[in-house]
């Protein structure tokens, strides 16, 4: 495996991100300190209105620092042109395309605006990394519909494919993969990691789902009392920091598995008999039902084993013992009706 | 990995130029048909004959004094109208945009009232040619620009597309009082000279007018040809502009200059011409779908001048001795398209 080189690119010094409204300053995260290499793959997470979209914006350029500077590639962000920064940062967020003729191509070409003379005639390598951005997000037979016919993940592709036609080192994405579903969001963060890894860009994007993130990104910025905790996830998990994502103790980040689930009394503890994944989802299934899975001996247990016709659950509580149960929902049906047959 | 060979081609392009040159075929033909058509049908041979032997006949100061002047005003007024509604539909990102429907051609009317009811005390029924027609001019661009500003200033904080088109109407309602009250207070001879202005149309521009007219309208189509490539961009709306790199203000102002002298130099002389400015750049983009500004822009040049010519043919009633006015006509022709748009773009409002 050959490592890119890493250089800093972005570098965020005492840096404090808000918005101004008739004069007065609102600050939201900062001031912090903190950088990205090239080809690092970032995500923001955080609660919404934490500030997440300010940043982004901040570092895209769009919004000017409450305090401090944002550095890219050594030079201050205040200090570059509008047109010499597009060569370096691109962004995407997820505000809609109004435009009613336009056609995805169009889009994309749009991407190598920078690039073009007053014309806007597009040279072969312009039209080769149109080409290559088509390609890469899988959206060269949409080439000639109008975006606005198109689905939210196809029209998501074809506003990456213009980024990516604008061929930065920096990418800004605010919440690229909001409103797609898991195919969808699957493609395209396995599309932005790979744009990370093959062509050594830095990728900063927020987002909420939190399982995709920490299986895909090498570095989390979690913003949480208006400032960051950075971190690989795994970091953060065991330092405990994800529990910030919520402001109250009702929720609590489970270490074991990344999710997230209500504190809560249990009702009563099972114990589980079985093996593997049908002992791990019937675990599952008991918890969200509000009991709690044990291995010791108890008055309540369960069964999962395998007959001649496949998988079945036994509920046996000290009154009662249910018949073979083929579903996890009959199982978990059966128990809730138990008490009534007290 | 990357095909190198593999090459992106632009689409539709051979579409493109073939609906041009239909496109451009069909304005030449109408721009004929403008001059032959009329209370007296001429024949084209008789046309040929006069304008190669220029014979001092009756045809002949009928075309050459009146046809040909009208068919060309027709075309500067379908050309300019369609290219500042392209403009700003596009900078408004507000597919309702248009002179006539935002107010800008009453900006121009106001213009030309403070102008001639304002400081024409000396002028006889003849003052409009005292004036001279440049002063004229300038008082409408002056009239469209300050109406164009307002609307600018406002859309930069209101993006809601019907909010930007009832503040149109009501500037427009707004200017119309204001002219009111200035022809309430004007003398007998000024609001006499006033009246002729509004009543302006196709027929009257005279050919030292037509002369202001081209020039101010070459002016304003070639500073518009240097947005197009931003206005492209701009179609992403304004933040997405930015980050490719787009001066939005440097865009806002070209649009601003080259819709003022087209729109504002028009109204100056032709009187407020309705609708073409917004139906046309909906019809060239339905024709030739595209977004791109560099297509669209001699699309609706041609396209505008056609239905310009078509509308003036109607309004001539063809063998009648009855004219039109041709606003009425424009109207009639541009209101479906209009209410065609309302209901295609309905999801944004």
């Amino acid at each position: 495996m050959i490592f890119n080189k890493k250089d800093t690119v972005i570098e965020l010094k005492s840096l404090t991100t808000g918005y101004r409204k008739r004069g007065a300053l609102y600050p939201l995260v900062g001031p912090v300190n903190i950088s990205a290499q090239s080809g690092e793959f970032i995500a923001i997470i955080g609660r919404n209105g934490i500030g997440k979209s300010t940043l982004l914006k901040t570092i895209a350029g769009l919004l000017k620092p409450l305090e401090g500077d944002v550095i890219i590639k050594r030079k201050k962000i205040t200090e570059y042109r509008r047109n010499e920064l597009a060569v370096k940062t691109a962004y995407v967020s997820t505000e809609q395309i109004r435009a009613d003729s336009m056609k995805v191509g169009e889009l994309v070409e749009l991407g190598r605006y920078p690039y073009t003379s007053w014309t806007g005639r597009l040279s072969e390598t312009d039209q080769e990394k149109i080409f290559f951005a088509m390609e890469k997000t899988g959206i060269l037979d949409l080439r000639d519909r109008f975006i606005n016919e198109l689905s939210d993940g196809e029209r998501q592709k074809a506003m990456i494919a213009r980024v990516i036609a604008q061929d930065t080192d920096i990418l800004i994405m605010d919440e690229p993969v909001a409103f797609l579903d898991i195919k969808n969001k699957y493609e395209i963060m396995h599309l932005l990691r790979s744009l990370s890894d093959e062509q050594n860009k830095t990728i900063i994007f927020s987002g909420h789902d939190l399982t995709l993130i920490m299986e895909q990104c090498d570095r989390i910025w979690l913003i949480a009392d208006r400032t960051i905790y950075d971190g690989a996830p795994e970091d953060l998990v065991l330092n405990g920091l994800m529990n910030k994502l919520f402001d109250d103790s009702s929720f609590k980040f489970s270490e074991r598995d990344a999710t997230f689930s209500t504190r809560r009394e249990y009702l009563a503890d099972i114990k589980i008999n079985g093996e593997g994944i049908y002992k791990f989802w019937t675990i599952k299934a008991l918890n969200r039902g509000g009991f709690r899975a044990v291995s010791h001996e108890t008055t309540d247990s369960v069964t999962v084993d395998k007959d001649a016709d496949g998988f079945y659950w036994i509920y046996k509580s000290k009154i009662a013992e249910s018949p073979k149960l083929r579903t996890i929902h009959a199982l978990l049906q059966w128990i809730r009706r138990v008490p009534e047959n007290d | 990995m990357v095909n190198t060979n593999a090459k992106y081609r632009l689409s539709g392009r051979n579409r493109t130029k073939i609906l041009l040159l239909t496109i451009f075929l069909l304005t030449a033909l109408l721009f004929s048909l403008d001059i032959i058509l009329g209370s007296v049908t001429i024949k084209l041979k008789d046309i040929f004959d006069v304008l190669l032997n220029k014979s001092d006949s009756e045809i002949y100061s009928v075309i050459v004094k009146f046809r040909i002047p009208k068919a060309i005003t027709a075309l500067l007024v379908g050309v300019s109208l369609s290219v500042s509604g392209l403009q700003m539909q596009t900078i408004f990102r507000n597919p309702m945009a248009g002179p006539y429907v935002l107010g800008i051609s009453s900006g121009a009317s106001l213009g030309v009232a403070v102008l001639i009811l304002g400081f024409s005390d000396y002028f006889t029924a003849k003052s409009l040619e005292l004036l001279g027609n440049w002063s004229l001019a300038a008082a409408s661009w002056a009239g469209a620009g300050i109406v164009m500003v307002i609307i600018m200033l406002i859309s930069i904080k209101i993006k809601d597309i019907l909010a930007i088109l009832i503040l149109g109407i009501m500037l427009s309602g707004g200017i119309s009082s204001i002219v009111s009250i200035m022809q309430y207070f004007s003398s007998e001879t000024m609001l006499k000279s006033y009246v002729i202005w509004t009543m302006g149309s196709l027929g009257n521009v005279s050919s030292e007018q037509l002369e202001v007219m081209a020039l101010c309208i070459a002016a304003g189509l070639i500073i518009s040809i240097f947005s197009l490539k931003m206005l492209n961009a701009i179609l992403l709306g304004e933040t997405y502009a930015e980050t490719l790199g787009v001066n939005i203000k440097k865009a806002r102002i070209l649009v601003f200059v080259s819709t003022s002298l087209l729109a504002g130099t028009v109204t100056a002389f032709c009187g407020p011409v309705g609708f073409i400015g917004i139906a046309v750049p909906h019809i060239a983009r339905m024709i030739f779908k595209t977004s791109d500004h560099r297509v669209l822009l001699p699309s609706v040049i041609f396209a505008g001048a056609s239905l310009m010519l078509i509308s003036d043919i109607i309004s001539q009633l063809p063998g009648s001795e009855r004219v039109l006015p041709v606003n009425a006509v424009t109207s009639l022709i541009g209101i479906p398209v209009v209410i065609w748009v309302i209901l295609k773009t309905r999801k944004y409002a």
